[in-house]
């Protein structure tokens, strides 16, 4: 038995106290940080030693291991939940800037101005000779095609704004996928020399974390501590390899062109995406199905009857969907509008009273529906579709909020917990150090005593 | 359960940001006083309050044309009465020409006067009280509906109803055709004819008949006017009713009750500085600050 022995056993709680101080300060210099998992030195005490067989003595303590305190079941469906969250997220976001664009209820919106279009014209059934009454008509119908023309033109802006935004989605999650796989090799090696670097796998967690928001890639993990993630059952990393999804989007099937087969996306903020443009495409679809109306049934109307001028077959409306539904070059004369069914009659409000009956005539081409029916039936479905992603958005923020509050009871860093560790390591080292000084006295005592011999 | 700083500083955040929200959310609708922004507050209602608002400018629409064609009758009706003087004089003319005692004189009078009231009709029947539609011409509206030629008056109108929507499937005839007053001008050529024959048994016999007959025709035009007229203003009270009921729907759909409104905003405020206060207390605590203070 070395006479150092003492002061070897007190260094080595200086040493793994210190490193208990320096742990700590890790996590408390670490309590902002997103995704930080907080760490716990495990003590174990050093082998003892046998001064004989009846006495063993101890020889103190050691910091056995940095633990880092994760739950991987919980990281996982917290994965899984945020992805669907940033699904709804994005859903919700996005019919929400459409429902701004569409501007209900309001008196700029296509309902207003289609309610001001079918006034006018009654209006002209009222006094169909009145140049007024005309120009009143020119007014509210070139008011309800600008309008439908920039709301056509405002969500064609949005689409593009979310195909692009699609696109570099999938290409940042390519990019994160290529750094989880550059990290599966260092994580592997230290693995397998029985320690685990815990900042490399937070690293990891936060990016596997943001996989799963981005593209709602599902994990596994392996026991050699590397991660596999999954796409629609289709590998998109495998240790040091990550295969890059396509960013040819098949729409219809909410999938990502691949072979051998498809990559279907049902999670993340692309699946938000491509459910917002699919949706924006319907609206849109249905937007021209109406403006398709409206200048078929208005022109078919107005083309019978007669001008002032005692002409017919002028039409009202140019274009033939909402993109490009305009006044046609043949009423910018206000007296070509077509009031009269009678040549030569200025007083026979004939056109006039029918097309002002077109506001609640059923038209077969909408199902049935009238126009104004048609368009209340429009802004009722987006409102709803913007609802109920709404409310999927928020419960799931719900349940996020849960398995965060659970992740972080676990993972999180307690500033109070982090001080009282402080504490006590400190008073542990203090006591150490106090116990090194008095083997340190003894030691000189002895010394002291020997030395005339030397 | 361990609670961790990160997380405690997080639910704050939350519960602030949620504050925010809901009082800001309050401070707009009680200064806006409008419920309903956009279709996903309440697409049901969305959906009710623009169907309303179009039944509301439809109404709108025909409170303007029952206004217009109010007009255009009032002004017929004015016709009517003025016909109806002229026809008046005309049959005191018959009566006093049927007298067979009658001096050239005075009956030279009579035939000036009816010559004059029969001036007196073809300006009634030409009017245009707009300046620009004639009264009785019909859907033929701005040509002059009565000529005369070689003595005869002829109506060129076409006679047709101008018809004005005043309620859903209604379309009121606001005009009446000017044909019966060609036959009547007419009439007082013959009878004028007769005075300068002096045929005082055609005038006592078929003239007064007649007369009394166009009379009566014309006060039940005249009648019939004022059952249009009727008609027009019934509709503008029905109409004036519906609005506001329909304001009042519009109005529980759209708009916010200021009292709830005000009392949820109070509660806002409340929560949101608890929220605050709750913040600023949690943030001192830690054990930190009583390490340093204790040291």
């Amino acid at each position: 038995m070395s006479s150092f022995l003492g002061i070897e056993l007190g260094l080595r709680a200086l040493r793994a106290f210190q490193i208990g101080m320096e742990v700590t300060g890790h996590n408390v210099a670490n309590v902002n940080t997103p995704g930080y998992t907080r760490r716990r030195v495990r003590f174990a005490n050093t082998p003892e030693f046998a001064f004989s067989p009846q006495v063993r003595l101890g020889t103190g303590v050691m910091a056995q291991s940095i633990q880092r305190l994760r739950d991987m079941m919980l990281e996982q469906r917290l994965n899984t939940n945020s992805g669907d969250l940033a699904r709804w997220s994005a859903l919700s976001e996005s019919l929400h800037a459409i429902e701004g664009l569409f501007n209900e209820p309001s008196d700029t919106g296509v309902s207003a101005r289609l309610n001001a279009l079918f006034n006018a014209f009654e209006e002209l059934a009222t006094r169909p000779d009145s140049l007024a009454a005309r120009q009143q008509v020119l007014q509210s119908a070139r008011a309800l095609t600008e309008t439908l023309r920039s709301l056509h033109r405002n969500l064609t802006t949005l689409e593009d704004q979310l195909q692009s935004r699609m696109v570099s989605t999938i290409e940042q999650a390519n990019q994160l996928a290529q750094q989880v796989a550059r990290l599966n090799e260092p994580i592997r090696s230290a693995y397998s020399s029985g320690g685990e670097s815990g900042d490399l796998l937070d690293q990891r967690d936060r990016l596997v974390a943001q996989l799963s928001e981005l593209v709602g890639a599902r994990t596994h993990y392996n026991d050699d501590g590397s991660v596999r993630l999954f796409v629609d059952g289709q590998t998109l990393v495998q240790d040091g390899a990550a295969f890059a999804l396509s960013t040819q989007i098949d729409l219809a099937n909410r999938a990502l062109d691949s072979t051998p087969t498809d990559i279907h996306i049902s999670s993340g903020q692309l699946r938000g995406l491509m459910d917002s443009v699919a949706q924006l495409q319907r609206y849109r679809a249905d937007l021209n199905t109406f403006a398709n109306a409206l200048i078929t049934q208005v022109n078919a109307l107005h083309s019978t009857g007669f001008g002032l001028d005692n002409n017919t077959g002028y039409l009202f409306f140019s274009g033939t969907d909402a993109s490009n539904i305009d006044l046609h070059a043949d009423v910018s004369d206000p007296d070509h509008i077509a009031a009269s069914a009678v040549s030569g009659v200025p007083g026979n409000n004939g056109i006039a009273q029918a097309l002002a009956d077109l506001r609640n005539a059923p038209q077969a081409s909408l199902g049935g529906q009238s126009l104004t029916q048609y368009y209340r039936t429009l802004i009722g479905g987006i409102g709803s579709d913007a609802q109920v992603s709404r409310n999927r958005a928020e419960s799931q923020q719900l349940t996020v909020e849960h398995l965060y509050t659970l992740r972080e009871s676990v993972s999180g860093v307690s500033l109070d917990e982090e001080a009282a560790n402080l504490v006590r390591f400190q008073r542990g080292y203090q006591a150490a150090a106090k116990v090194v000084s008095t083997f340190d006295s003894l030691l000189q005592d002895l010394l002291q005593f020997v030395a005339p011999r030397a | 359960m361990r609670i961790s700083t990160e997380w405690q500083f997080r639910q704050m955040e939350r519960a602030i940001g949620h504050g925010t929200d809901r009082l800001s959310l309050w401070q707009r609708r009680v200064t806006t006083g409008r419920r309903v922004e956009q279709p996903s507050d309440d697409p049901v209602g969305t959906v009710h309050a623009l169907a309303l608002r179009q039944q509301l400018a439809q109404l709108e629409q025909y409170g303007r044309n029952i206004r217009e064609a109010k007009l255009f009758l009032q002004a017929t009706e004015q016709a009517f009465t003025d016909i109806g003087e002229v026809i008046g004089q005309t049959r005191q003319i018959v009566t006093q020409g049927a007298n067979d005692t009658l001096t050239p004189e005075a009956r030279d009078a009579l035939i000036q006067q009816v010559r004059h009231l029969k001036q007196r009709l073809h300006q009634l029947g030409n009017q245009r009280p707009d300046g620009k539609r004639y009264l009785f011409s019909g859907q033929t509206l701005h040509t002059p509906p009565f000529d005369i030629a070689g003595g005869v008056m002829t109506y060129n109108g076409d006679g047709n109803p101008l018809y004005v929507p005043i309620a859903p499937e209604r379309n009121l005839p606001m005009n009446f055709s000017g044909a019966r007053i060609a036959d009547l001008y007419n009439k007082l050529t013959e009878i004028e004819n007769h005075l300068l024959s002096a045929d005082s048994h055609t005038l006592s016999d078929t003239d007064l008949r007649d007369i009394e007959q166009f009379q009566a025709e014309f006060q039940r035009y005249r009648g019939e006017v004022g059952v249009r007229l009727r008609e027009l203003h019934d509709y503008e009270v029905l109409h004036t009713q519906r609005k506001d009921q329909l304001t009042d729907n519009l109005a529980n759909i759209e708009e916010i009750d200021l009292t709830e409104a005000i009392s949820q905003l109070r509660q806002a405020e409340l929560s949101y500085q608890s929220a605050l206060q709750v913040f600023t207390r949690i943030q001192s605590m830690n054990l930190f600050d009583f390490l340093r203070g204790g040291g």
